[in-house]
């Protein structure tokens, strides 16, 4: 059953959001590359809206195989998951990318848990942050944690906290030592978090371009 | 002097900020947007730009591959890469096509500071 | 947290067994327990106030100062592994061993947060252990793998390749780096055995091990390969590894038989040609022998219709029969038998009937004898050059035949050239080396040259060919070349003949060199002048006109002459008359002359006794008997009759 959140997220701000996700994950690449010394490049190209059971339809059509996933959760005047989810054979290149690309198979798969938390949590830690203090909120963001199924199993985590109906879901592509690893992002969240989001972009709407979006813009 | 300047950022909010930066900043200036690289390149060849603004991470040709064409369009345009992957290699890269580096967000002030030594050198160029 | 006692708070975060500090917002060190004492050697006093940067300026700290930042400025909080940060800061263990550990930075406080909590945990235990394991595990799997002849990858469930032993990255050619993460069917010339294979094994099930793959080398060379390879699983991520045996001899093995097989044929085909090409000479030769036998047959005929025919034109020629033209006919008809005679002795030393006279012969001498000859049998327009190499050993040859073949080649050569020309006969010798035709060592080389003709392939390849000529009918016999080829084979040497069309031809004679010094070839001398005689010859030939004109010749020179028609007769005359000389033909039916000549020496053995022969027979008699070869004029039975004294 598909259904649509009640409020949604119209043009612009979902622009804002995806260019705010991307000034985040840039912020990110260019601390990994002081790890990597390499150069990272990471993109969001889109972001879009979803229910949970559409994020697992997504994840499913794209994805066949086992997932694994950093789990950070957030909490403020948003709060809920986030994580950065990657096909379990990916994670591998990842982890080599990330380590240098000397070690041998069986050192990556032992360090993979290890470098992987740290490689989500730098990532995500940009999403959120940036996201944070452009909308000039505060927020109490956890640790990593690593996570391991077939994609469902994510979106139906126990809470705390209440696990929200709202996925902003985000492709995220990775470019390290010319290779090309693509993953996703999740962030789940209940509908006062979304209706909250979507006031806080306003504002920073207005912020930035002086526009006042009730003029400019109507939503979808 | 009123130039003319190209922006081109795949998101509308970049870009709208970016116009609003502007129009505080230079309000005589003419300003055209385009939202990737074949439509920048487009616009570039019917006229001719004196300053372009560049976002670095865009689908399909990134901001760095779209500031090398333009150069060979026309040496002469001052071109900025803008990201918030402050990055050496990006950096570098951004130097050998000749392009100067915008961190993101872009500030009033730092905007304000890349226009007025643009303008400088424009003048400098005789444009 | 909740607490009765907030002192006691104080108290705990130094009984702590793990690192604590806290940073305010400009980064700045608020707290620092005694754990961070301990391990970093810097004491609370030194570190409160100060930025991180400041108490370990050569670290690495980037990172951590930014997770301070995140977390006083956006609440995030971060985690730095010991995985991507050895030794992050320079901390010691209690026994003073380097500290590995994993650092967590949290916000503190209320939001917006006011400080940032770095909290350092030593996890060096645990990851020594990790480590001797993974050293073990490594050590295990680099004595395998590692140092496997074969190579081996490992590929991940996508197909990527995640390891590539050393035999792999030699053999391919490539780095590691230029493997890992690519996929095998890159390298591949044709990926469908190896996808076949692939979609077997990592359902699990068994492909038909093994497949052959075509690798493309980095230097574009092929190489093939026999794979094999099966799944494992680590935790529940699925990989493949596989084994690419080198297969490249055993192909070659097999590429070298095929070939083999194929041109077997072909060698079967070769081999028959080459086969058929002996055969072939065989068959010539043997159709030599034969042509040989006939014309050995013919040429005794042939003596025999001679002889009288010369003897009786000798008789007329010494009477003087006949007016001046009647005269002028007998001599014509004279030579014309003289030549007759010489031809029948080419065709026998052709036949090889001829015994060969083989001595020591001063080539030089009987060439320019011969050339000196040429002058006059080969017409004004050609030039004839002479070429003697000085200094030269004697040859193996026979003398007279020697002569016949110079004589021979010369008139070859002013036939190809009607139109005139340049005759060259050049004399070398010459030292043959081992795996030529003759057998090695030092030969003397004759060679007549012409600016002719020529001769096309097809043409030298049968000249010399017994009876083949281009010269038409009438002209010559065709036997010229074949007779020498002869002569020379016989004599231990070898005929060469070079031509080209339109440019000349030139005919080589090699002929070993003798040893000893040249016999000078003595003029022939003409013994007994008009060879008059006396006496009783009984002369025994079955040959009624031979014996007819013979008993002439011998009347004519003063001799009686009684006639026997077999041996038989001669010996009842032997028995009754007296006999001062017997003459008898050698072929005879019933008892032969050699035979009768035993039978006359047994009775009388005082007697002279001269057996005529034809050239055929000559071998068959005994060296010790006087011969006298037909057909012969009466100077040469008078001289036959001389050496009998």
């Amino acid at each position: 059953m598909i259904s649509l959140p009640a409020t949604v997220l119209d043009e612009l701000e979902l622009d804002a959001l995806t260019e705010l996700v991307n000034i985040g994950v840039s912020r990110a690449a260019a601390s990994l590359r002081e790890m990597v010394g390499r150069q990272v490049l990471l993109s969001v190209p889109t972001v879009k809206l979803v229910s949970r059971s559409q994020a697992v339809e997504l994840l499913g059509q794209s994805e066949t195989n086992r997932l694994v996933a950093v789990h950070q959760v957030f909490e403020g005047d948003i709060t809920g998951r986030a994580m950065l989810i990657f096909p379990e054979v990916n994670s591998l290149e990842l982890v080599r990318a990330v380590t240098g690309g000397e070690l041998p198979l069986e050192d990556i798969i032992e360090l993979e848990q290890e470098a992987l938390a740290e490689t989500g949590n730098i990532i995500l830690n940009g999403c959120l942050a940036t996201i944070a203090n452009m909308l000039k909120r505060s927020l109490k963001i956890s640790l990593p944690e690593i996570l391991r199924g077939e994609g469902p199993e994510f979106f139906e985590l126990a809470p705390p906290p209440e696990a929200g109906d709202v996925v902003l879901f985000l492709y995220i592509n990775f470019s390290v030592s010319e290779r090309d690893i693509r993953g996703y992002i999740a962030m789940l969240m209940d509908m006062p978090s979304l209706e909250a989001l979507k006031v806080l972009l306003r504002e920073f709407i207005e912020r930035t371009t002086g526009h006042s979006t009730t003029a400019t813009d109507a939503p979808l | 002097m009123a130039y003319k300047i190209l922006i081109v950022d795949d998101s509308k909010l970049a870009r709208m900020a970016a116009a609003k930066a502007l129009n505080s900043l230079r309000p005589g200036w003419e300003r055209v947007e385009a939202t990737n690289a074949d439509e920048a390149l487009a616009l570039a060849r019917q006229s001719s730009f004196d300053i372009a603004l560049l976002d670095f991470n865009m689908p399909g040709r990134d901001g760095l591959s779209l500031a090398a064409d333009l150069r060979d369009l026309d040496a002469t345009m001052l071109v900025a890469l803008v990201s918030a992957n402050v990055q050496h290699e990006i950096l570098s890269r951004a130097a050998e096509v000749g392009a100067q580096f915008l961190p993101k967000p872009v500030t009033e002030p730092a905007l304000g500071e890349f226009l007025d030594a643009a303008e400088q050198r424009l003048k400098a160029a005789g444009r | 947290m909740r607490h009765s006692n907030p002192a006691l708070a104080t108290f705990v975060l130094d009984a702590l067994d793990t690192g604590l500090i806290v940073f305010d917002g400009d980064g700045k060190v608020a707290i620092w327990n005694d754990w961070m004492t301990r391990a970093s050697g810097v004491a609370a006093d030194a570190a409160l106030g100060r930025p991180l940067t400041e108490l370990f300026p050569d670290a690495r700290l980037s990172r951590l100062t930014a997770a301070v930042r995140e977390a006083v400025e956006s609440g995030a909080s971060s985690l730095l592994t010991h995985t991507l940060h050895p030794m992050l800061l320079p901390l010691r263990t209690r026994t003073g061993r380097v500290m590995i550990a994993d650092v967590f930075v949290r916000p503190v406080g209320e939001k917006p947060y006011s400080h940032g909590a770095v909290q350092i945990a030593d996890v060096s235990a645990a990851a020594e252990r990790e480590r001797v394991l993974r050293e073990r595990q490594n050590a295990r799997y680099d004595a395998v793998v590692g140092s496997a002849a074969d190579p081996i990858l490992t590929f991940d469930a996508t197909g990527a390749i995640q390891s590539a032993n050393p035999s792999a990255q030699r053999e391919f050619g490539f780095a590691a780096a230029e493997l890992l993460g690519h996929r095998i069917e890159e390298f591949l010339d044709d990926a469908a055995p190896w996808a076949e294979a692939w979609k077997r094994v990592i359902a699990n099930g068994a492909p038909h091990w093994p497949v052959e793959l075509a690798v493309r080398r980095k230097d574009g060379s092929l190489s093939y390969v026999d794979a094999t390879a099966s799944l494992w699983m680590s935790e529940s991520r699925a990989f493949v590894t596989g084994i690419f045996r080198d297969v490249n001899e055993r192909r070659a093995a097999e590429a070298d038989l095929r070939h083999l097989n194929e041109t077997l044929e072909e060698r079967v085909r070769e081999r028959t040609a080459d086969l058929e090409r002996v055969h072939e000479q065989l068959r010539q030769s043997q159709k030599m022998e034969a042509v040989g036998q006939l014309t050995g047959g013919i040429a005794h005929d042939f003596n025999n219709l001679l002889t009288p025919i010369v003897g009786g034109l000798d008789i007329l020629q010494r009477r003087g029969v006949g007016d001046e033209r009647g005269q002028r006919l007998v001599d014509g008809a004279l030579q014309s038998a003289e030549r007759a005679r010489v031809l029948v002795q080419r065709l026998l030393a052709f036949a090889r009937r001829q015994p060969l006279q083989a001595c020591a012969v001063d080539v030089e001498k009987i060439v320019v004898d011969m050339t000196e000859l040429f002058g006059g049998t080969l017409g004004p327009a050609v030039r004839v050059v002479v070429d003697v190499a000085s200094e030269l050993p004697p040859a193996m040859a026979d003398p007279n035949q020697l002569e016949m073949a110079l004589l021979n080649l010369a008139v070859n050569a002013r036939d190809a050239m009607p139109d005139g020309g340049t005759l060259t006969v050049s004399v070398r010798c010459a030292d043959v080396g081992p795996g030529r035709k003759l057998a090695p060592g030092r030969y003397i080389r004759l060679a007549v040259s012409d600016t002719g003709t020529g001769m096309d392939a097809a043409t030298l390849a049968q000249a010399v060919e017994p009876f083949f000529s281009t010269k038409g009918v009438g002209k010559g016999t065709g036997l010229g070349l074949s007779m020498i080829h002869g002569l020379t084979a016989q004599l231990g040497g070898t005929l060469e003949i070079a031509s080209t069309l339109g440019l000349g031809t030139t005919v080589e004679m090699w002929l070993p060199v003798a040893s000893g010094r040249a016999v000078q070839s003595a003029d022939e001398e003409v013994v007994g002048g008009e060879g008059r005689g006396a006496g009783v010859v009984l002369l025994v030939d079955d040959e009624d006109l031979i014996r007819t004109s013979t008993a002439q010749m011998l009347s004519d020179m003063g001799y009686t002459v009684i006639e026997a028609s077999s041996a038989k007769e001669a010996m009842s005359h032997i028995h009754s008359s007296v006999v001062d000389l017997v003459i008898t033909d050698h072929l005879m039916a019933g008892m032969s002359g050699t035979a009768l000549a035993r039978e006359v020496k047994a009775k009388r053995p005082n007697m002279p006794i001269l057996i005529i022969s034809g050239f055929a027979e000559v071998e068959d008699l005994a060296p010790d008997l006087p011969r006298l070869m037909k057909p012969f004029r009466a100077s040469e039975l008078a001289a036959g009759i001389a050496q009998l004294r």
